[in-house]
């Protein structure tokens, strides 16, 4: 077989399909668990029930007005004390051993300020690199978190709108620093949001208003969603492909990476760097190597191309890794 | 048992053997797995079952739940499974190279796609969803949805193109 045909596909699935025989007690199990299941979530509903009865008295809403670092009022209705939500982060545990980052999540239960939004990605901006997961929001040589405070939150019917009051990611750090991979790290704030409100709604992030340049080599163009950011580049006359780095939940190939890669130059100008520039020119052998150049490095300026990759229309500093 | 219960109940019997089937080619062909992912998403659909008014999207649900929830298992597993090279590697996948130099079944062969390329191809061309319908059960658009076909056969195509792949009918037929 060298092509895949839908017919040959279909016909794979059907015959392979009659190889698999599901457990005896599939449906008896199935049944079992399904009945503790609910069991246990009807148990989660009258313990939040006795929540809301105490919120009632305002008990809870002065202490979970005390925890939160928000000023926002407290719910008028009835509403649960906190929160409990997937926080996502990029699991960087591999690179010292060689293994690919992850998005990998982890729950979290914070006091409900009556904004559920601004809760969830306060959570996330707050969180410090811990155990498996590093957050690219706060990643910083500064030791101060969080690095960004939330504006404002706003979920409209098409898009999230998560407003910061800072550029995390300027200057640039260095390509080859071990900071989070930056197609994942917006990917953050998507999975985040989406999974804590149950949507699955693009998410545009702002920085006082004005929308943010890019993460990481990953420009922001408009709202980003959960979806990989691309299918294909095109080619210009030179024959070099040219385009946005795709922001996803899985790691970028070197397939993914095209010749010119697009980046807001310094002057606000929308161009392409090129692939080299972008990998640095020295990527590491090993983290020793690689902390090394963090340290070492100073910031490169390096030129922005037009698509033609020829016309040079801005410049873009390559920072050395340290904010 | 209530009516709830006893429909649910009728559900389970009718539809839970293909639901693994489909539970089992998401998970790249772990039985354990399999298992677990349907039960779960079983459990999570009884939980809201009284509110699924059309019982005709009672399955699509359980589906999409599924989907949803393979993927981010897979996710999470890749966590302890991948490997960085020094450079990016030309591959998405680990153990790709191991998995080509012997023999693979179709479960194999899937198992070294993306969670949601899998996806893509268990739906459509298990399952026979088309392509909104894919988009719907894994909460992407249906450009997507392409996206991910084109490069799950593309790497279908290289992995079983250049193994000792045997298809599942001449298996069958010497069995």
């Amino acid at each position: 077989v060298t092509s895949l045909t839908d017919q040959w596909l279909r016909t794979e699935f059907q015959d392979h399909a009659r190889t698999i025989d599901p457990p005896a007690d599939l449906h008896q199990e199935s049944m079992r668990r399904a009945r503790a299941t609910r069991k246990r979530r009807k148990g989660l509903q009258a313990g939040l029930t006795v929540g809301l009865a105490a919120a009632v008295t305002g008990v809870i809403v002065i202490v979970a007005g005390a925890l939160s670092p928000s000023s926002a009022p407290a719910p008028a209705g009835p509403a649960p004390a906190t929160w409990t939500f997937d926080l996502y982060f990029v699991d960087m545990a591999g690179i010292n051993n060689t293994q690919q980052p992850t998005l990998v999540s982890e729950p979290v239960t914070v006091p409900n300020t009556g904004d559920k939004p601004l809760d969830i990605v306060n959570a996330l901006m707050g969180s410090v690199a811990e155990g498996k997961g590093t957050n690219g929001f706060n990643f910083s040589s500064e030791g101060q978190y969080p690095i960004a405070k939330v504006n404002s939150v706003t979920v409209d019917p098409d898009v999230i709108v998560v407003d910061l009051d800072r550029n995390v990611w300027d200057p640039y750090p260095a390509a080859n620093c071990l900071c989070p991979s930056g197609d994942m790290v917006m990917q953050q704030l998507v999975w985040t949001l989406n999974s804590a409100l149950d949507r699955t709604l693009p998410v545009l992030l702002t920085i006082n208003g004005e929308p943010a340049r890019g993460i990481w080599f990953h420009r922001l163009n408009g709202p980003v969603s959960m979806e990989p950011g691309v299918s294909g580049y095109p080619t210009n006359a030179s024959g070099q492909t040219y385009g946005d780095l795709p922001t996803s939940d899985e790691p970028l190939s070197n397939k993914d990476i095209p010749d010119l890669v697009g980046v807001m130059g310094n002057n606000g100008e929308h161009g392409y760097i090129t692939k080299r520039a972008f990998l640095g020119g020295r990527a590491p052998a090993n983290p020793e190597q690689a902390l090394e150049i963090q340290a070492t490095a100073e910031p490169v300026t390096v030129p922005v191309y037009a698509a033609d990759g020829v016309t040079v229309i801005d410049t873009f500093t390559i920072g050395s890794g340290e904010r | 048992m209530t009516s709830n219960e006893a429909e649910f109940s009728a559900f389970v019997a009718d539809r839970s053997a293909a639901l693994y089937r489909t539970a089992y080619y998401l998970t790249g062909g772990d039985r354990h797995a399999a298992q677990d992912l349907v039960q779960d998403a079983l459990g999570d659909a009884y939980a809201r079952w009284g509110s699924i008014r059309d019982a005709s999207a009672r399955e699509a649900f359980v589906r999409r739940i599924m989907v949803r929830t393979a993927t981010r298992r897979w996710n999470r597993r890749q966590r302890t499974r991948e490997v960085l090279t020094a450079q990016p590697p030309d591959c998405l996948q680990p153990g790709h190279e191991e998995a080509t130099a012997t023999s693979v079944d179709l479960a194999q062969a899937l198992g070294l796609l993306s969670a949601r390329q899998r996806a893509v191809i268990v739906l459509r061309y298990y399952d026979d969803l088309n392509e909104t319908q894919i988009a719907e059960a894994l909460g992407c658009s249906t450009g997507a949805v392409k996206t991910h076909a084109t490069r799950a056969i593309k790497a279908l195509n290289a992995t079983i193109g250049g193994t000792t792949y045997a298809p599942t009918a001449r298996a069958l037929e010497d069995s």
